[in-house]
């Protein structure tokens, strides 16, 4: 693939594909939000739905900073509870777009990078962690380091490496269904 | 749900976005760090004066209720002393109490500013067009998605294969599908279209462009922004 400078055609493309991006988030936020183990699964479902966004779009746009544009709009609007998360998505964004380039946009290069870039929705769960720091840090002030060991003890912080674990795994399964949803309809369509 | 990512009107007192980003950073940064209840409520009323200001009465008034009955549960379950299981609601209550005034911040963002101050801000802030023009996009952008979606969501309905519970139960891969194929192949439609619109209105002339709207910092932003760092200093010593 010839690297080219982003036209204003991509750029649009990009600020369409992430507004896709967030938009389906959000729907599958309101709809597993009522069922809290659901919700909790949420990066392997998003990982596997939002797949085909993703390679649909590196395909429309395999061009150097694709990657990192949808990374800065996805990050900025996911990171309503707290600025760290737009760092942390900048960073999967910069990652992936290194390993396009190194494979030169291949079929499966796309699908590795998306691995990485799948645990962008890991994000807004993140800023709970950073949350949950600093809350036992005061609580510990308060009423006792006994008090804050407890609370410690209570809330599992394994949960953010298993969701981390699922996130990598739905990228996995996400990056095959739209590589064969973009050779079963896409490049029929004509518009992959 | 697609409405709360656009812009509802213009505040009282005009702030520049350049002073609603950097408060919204040092907001965020500041609630990381602290969960005593005096600095909480003091970073509450904060951005709950920002979004009066911002005439966002109403989501202003629903936070207002939404913080009550989270202290009043705080208190309640601190008077009647805790029982073991209860620990985890009041540990994700007082949690979610810490991000509140973040999402504030932010809604103070998306929803008081329009897009043409946005782009006027980036571009005193050099930030280059790569970055403004899908960001100008993406806010546009938000109701027509939410538009298509609902057209295909009727489309499904009418043949039988809605997004309801039992479909996701039952075959999920089909009906997952037939909602995501129409949409994406939509969304690229629609993008060409608008490309070609915007190359006729000069967007991809090669020359710097000018802004209709002008930002400026005035005395107000400095005092917003000299009242967040002071927050944040507070949030160091004041133990």
């Amino acid at each position: 693939m010839k690297e080219k400078k982003l036209q204003t055609k991509d750029l649009i493309m990009a600020g369409v594909f992430a507004v896709l991006y967030v938009a389906l988030i959000c729907i599958m936020a309101s709809l597993t939000g009522m069922f809290i183990p659901v919700y909790l699964i949420l990066p392997l479902i998003a990982g596997i739905v939002l797949g085909p966004v993703y390679t649909l779009y590196i395909s429309k746009v395999p061009k150097m900073g694709a990657v990192l544009i949808l990374s800065v709009l996805a990050g900025f609007v996911m990171s309503a509870s707290s600025i760290v998360v737009l760092l942390y998505v900048v960073v999967l964004g910069v990652i992936a777009q290194i390993i396009l380039t190194k494979t030169n946009y291949s079929t499966s290069g796309i699908r590795i990078s998306y691995i990485i870039f799948a645990c962008a929705t890991e994000g807004p769960f993140l800023s709970l962690f950073f949350a949950r720091e600093g809350f036992l840090n005061t609580c510990a002030q308060y009423y006792g380091q006994e008090y804050a060991d407890k609370i410690d003890a209570v809330t599992p912080i394994w949960v953010l490496f298993v969701q981390i674990a699922i996130a990598l795994i739905g990228g996995f399964i996400g990056g095959r269904i739209g590589m064969g949803m973009n050779a079963k309809h896409f490049k029929k369509a004509g518009i992959a | 749900m697609f409405n709360d990512f656009s812009f509802q009107g213009e505040g009282f007192i005009k702030i520049d976005p350049r002073t609603k980003m950097i408060i919204f950073i040092l907001c965020s940064i500041a609630a990381l760090r602290e969960s005593r209840t005096l600095f909480q409520g003091l970073l509450f009323f904060f951005t709950f004066a920002l979004l009066i200001n911002g005439k966002q009465f109403i989501f202003a008034i629903k936070m207002l209720i939404l913080y009550g009955v989270m202290i009043g549960i705080d208190l309640l379950v601190m008077m009647f002393c805790l029982p073991e299981a209860l620990m985890i609601l009041l540990m994700g209550i007082r949690v979610f109490r810490m991000f509140l005034p973040v999402m504030m911040a932010f809604a103070i963002i998306i929803k008081t500013t329009r897009v043409s101050e946005f782009l006027a801000a980036f571009d005193k802030m050099h930030v280059p067009e790569e970055i403004t023009i899908p960001f100008s996009v993406m806010f546009r952008f938000f109701p027509t998605i939410g538009e298509e979606w609902d057209n295909i969501q009727n489309a499904m309905k009418f043949r039988g294969f809605a997004l309801t519970f039992k479909n996701i139960i039952t075959r999920p891969a089909f009906v997952y599908e037939c909602s995501i194929v129409p949409l994406l192949s939509d969304t690229v439609l629609i993008a060409d279209e608008l490309s070609a619109a915007s190359l006729c209105r000069g967007l991809g002339a090669n020359t710097k462009r000018t802004s209709l709207v002008e930002v400026r910092m005035g005395v107000f932003d400095y005092m917003l922004i000299g009242f967040a760092i002071w927050l944040n200093i507070m949030s160091y010593t004041a133990y």
